[in-house]
């Protein structure tokens, strides 16, 4: 066998904008109606996800700006520039840490959901291997065939997203939307926090636009390609709240799960939509791991210059699984994933502001 | 060596590729369509944890008796229906592996019958409810019914058209359009929706009359102690449709200067409003809008075309709806004192604050709904008076 090479290991502007969408939507949309039903009264936590991915949107500027400041530099040598090498390469170590422990936390999370809802008794352990090996081979080949793969998937999954919002129909109340503007100004903010927790992702791009040619565009386009999942995010919520009401809403573990069990395509000859949801959703998720395992291996080879990437995956892909495997039941992994956001706040929202600043006070530049 | 690697790799992927942990064969499972609960006969003294016994009975489809006649098949019953008893439906299920060679298999479930006397106990409805909604092999559009008498008896009904009773159950409840005193079908989500937000809620109830289905009238299941209080009977839940505004279609029969006239609703509308001041002074307004035909006329004095006759037909209807709401306001706000007419969530659309501080002594405690004024009115419209207007004569000689 003969190893075949894509092009090179440079992508366009118009890649980047499909991952966007790609890394954010993933396991949190499936629970993400429940925690803001639990928050707000009726459907305003509306209000709250469009902040949150306002929020989300100007974050994502505000990384795509950093890097695209130092084009076809990577983040270890232009946070070297900003703040000296050691800091630097601690810096690029601590944010690989956090994309390992979000891998993990999807490859956890995709194998609880399936064993709950698809494979009542093969064990976890093997769901979660089966198809973290099939990140791992995604990974271990071309980063441009990643890449391609969210152009071929990302249509797939808004398609199966809006199929599920419109099937639903049916059972949608409009009373259950009531009462509106009731909830309490803590209320919103809390679910505003969370809205824009299950944006995060953007991270991607500190290491990413490093492999644009010409990035100058990237910060707006990315900007806006946010939009996509905060509109799914949306679609999904009103949904959820129009056929559950808030209450049933807030008191389910996967509510758009359900929701995709509530689908009937009238004529009444399909029934178990979400056969067809799962597979799709499936590979929402397996874009959103290979995207965050191969940010882990691409920043780490950033440091480790001499290790082979095939090296740098055989050596992390045990840890990842080990951490996937730790939590004992749900409580347990909703704890990791609660560590991971607030991990990743620091890491990817705060860390890059301050780089921003102090490469603008600064003056330092990337060389155009 | 690169070909013993080979070798090595295919018998991995023989190893990995050809088991399937959760293999079921489909002649193995065992769909269940309808599933009956029932209080148990008698108690078996080993419930040591107090709880009640119950009767769980399943019906599996059995897919050779299914088959069309021609293709042979012979006599087999299309259905099998096996009970258990317990104290818990998830005990009496894992026990019920034993009667039979095939594993229920609940994702294609159509209806759950609970009898009166069970739903009568305190909470032992949402209790076995329970595991209705927590298991994900359950769908949330599970139909609810409450049955007087005897819940499995309608598993082992006969019927012509539907080899298994449960469709036949589940097609009928389905036909609402029809019949104004039938309301639209509860599903197993909503029940849980309702029993979150501890609204009262009604469930349609059926019945067997000379080994007839009959689904007429519903149940009056109380919010917060889950307990069903009442029935309300046809024209109560016609009522209850009307106020309700779930009215698609049904027929009245007025009678108009001593002939009767057959109107046929084609649409119906509500509106309720509610006047907050306090909590002591709730004022609820429904208006009831109506528009349908004049499907028969016996009378034979005046024309239908002229608009004095016609106005008085439509305020008779007016009248006669008014006295159907009314009927059903009187039974459910003064005798049952249960608020399923929808307007606790009128109210918290109206004025949320004042709905948060009477929400605990709503329909229960100090008891504001049965305390508030509830006005009624009506407007009847007859858009057709068909394509004739007078079948005889109206000449009087």
């Amino acid at each position: 066998m003969k190893d075949f090479e894509y092009g090179d290991e440079q992508i366009g502007e118009k890649e980047l904008r499909f991952a966007i969408p790609s890394i954010v939507i993933g396991v949190g949309v499936l629970s993400l109606p429940r925690v803001i039903a639990q928050e707000t009264n009726g459907v305003d936590g509306w209000v709250s996800i469009l902040l949150g991915g306002g929020l989300a949107m100007f974050m994502t500027w505000i990384v795509a700006t950093l890097a695209a400041r130092f084009p076809k530099t990577t983040f270890v040598d232009y946070a070297s520039l900003i703040v000296s090498k050691p800091i630097a390469i601690i810096l690029t170590l601590l944010i690989s840490i956090q994309f390992l422990l979000f891998t993990s936390y999807e490859v956890r999370s995709i194998a609880s959901v399936s064993k709950l809802y698809l494979f009542d008794r093969t064990p976890i352990e093997f769901i979660a291997l089966s198809f973290f090996l099939v990140v791992i081979y995604g990974v271990s080949g071309s980063r441009a065939g990643l890449f391609r793969l969210n152009l071929l998937f990302l249509p797939i999954i808004l398609f199966i997203a809006l199929v599920v919002s419109i099937f639903t129909l049916g059972w949608f109340e409009m009373n259950n939307l009531a009462p509106f503007f009731q909830t309490s100004f803590d209320g919103y903010r809390s679910a505003t926090k969370f809205s824009f927790l299950s944006f995060l992702g953007f991270g991607i791009l500190l290491f990413y636009v490093a492999l644009v040619e010409q990035p100058k565009a990237v910060p707006k386009r990315t900007a806006v390609a946010m939009i996509l999942p905060v509109f799914t995010y949306l679609l999904i919520y009103v949904a959820c709240i129009g056929v559950f009401a808030d209450s049933a809403a807030g008191n389910m573990i996967y509510p758009t799960v359900e929701l995709a069990k509530e689908v009937e395509i009238p004529g009444e000859f399909f029934e178990r939509f979400e056969s067809i949801f799962f597979v799709i959703w499936i590979m929402a998720i397996f874009n959103t791991t290979a995207l965050s395992f191969d940010v882990t291996v691409l920043a780490i080879r950033s440091v480790l210059k001499k290790m082979s990437k095939l090296a740098i995956i055989f050596t992390l892909s045990p840890i990842v699984y080990l951490v996937a495997m730790y939590p004992q039941n749900f409580k347990d992994i909703s704890l990791l994933g609660k560590f991971i956001t607030y991990y990743s706040v620091v890491f990817t929202v705060a860390v890059p502001i301050l780089l921003l600043i102090i490469a603008k006070l600064r003056g330092v530049k990337g060389d155009v | 060596m690169y070909r013993c690697h080979l070798i090595l790799l295919s018998f991995v992927i023989f190893l990995v590729l050809s088991g399937c942990w959760d293999r079921v064969e489909i002649e193995q499972r065992g769909f269940v369509v309808g599933v009956a609960i029932d209080l148990a006969e008698e108690q078996s003294g080993g419930a040591s944890d107090g709880d009640q016994q119950i009767e769980l009975t399943l019906q599996l489809a059995n897919p050779r008796g299914l088959g069309s006649t021609t293709t042979g098949g012979g006599q087999q019953k299309a259905f099998l229906n096996i009970s258990g008893t317990g104290s818990s439906i998830f005990e009496i299920n894992r026990d019920m592996a034993k009667q039979t060679s095939r594993t229920p298999f609940y994702e294609h479930l159509k209806v759950i019958i609970v009898s009166k006397e069970l739903a009568q106990k305190p909470g032992l409805f949402s209790k076995t409810m329970d595991t209705f909604i927590r298991d994900p092999e359950m769908r949330r559009s599970v139909k609810v019914l409450v049955a007087e008498g005897k819940s499995k008896n309608f598993l082992n009904m006969e019927s012509e058209q539907e080899k298994l009773p449960s469709l036949k159950i589940e097609s009928i409840i389905k036909n609402t359009r029809k019949n104004a005193s039938i309301i639209e079908p509860v599903r197993i989500g909503k029940v849980h929706q309702l029993l979150l937000n501890r609204n009262s809620y009604v469930l349609p109830t059926i019945s067997l009359v000379n080994n007839k289905l009959k689904d007429e009238g519903v149940a009056v299941l109380h919010g917060k102690s889950n307990v069903l209080v009442g029935t309300l009977n046809k024209t109560e839940t016609k009522g209850l449709n009307f106020i309700k505004g779930e009215t698609s279609s049904g027929v009245f029969h007025v009678n108009v200067d001593g002939d009767s006239v057959i109107y046929e609703i084609v649409n119906a509308k509500s509106k309720i409003q509610c006047e907050a001041k306090s909590k002591d002074d709730l004022k609820f307004t429904v208006s009831i809008e109506m528009e349908g035909n004049i499907a028969e006329d016996y009378g034979s004095k005046d024309d239908l075309i002229d608009e004095r006759y016609l106005k008085k037909v439509e305020s008779k209807i007016e009248q006669e709806i008014k006295n159907i709401a009314q009927q059903t306001i009187d039974k459910v706000q003064k005798e049952l004192k249960v608020d399923v007419l929808g307007f606790d969530r009128r109210l918290r659309r109206t004025d949320y604050d004042l709905w948060e501080q009477v929400r605990k002594n709503w329909d229960r405690g100090d008891n504001y709904f049965a305390k508030s004024d509830v006005n009624v009115e009506a407007n009847a419209i007859v858009r057709i008076t068909g394509v004739a207007d007078q079948t005889k004569s109206g000449i009087i000689e």
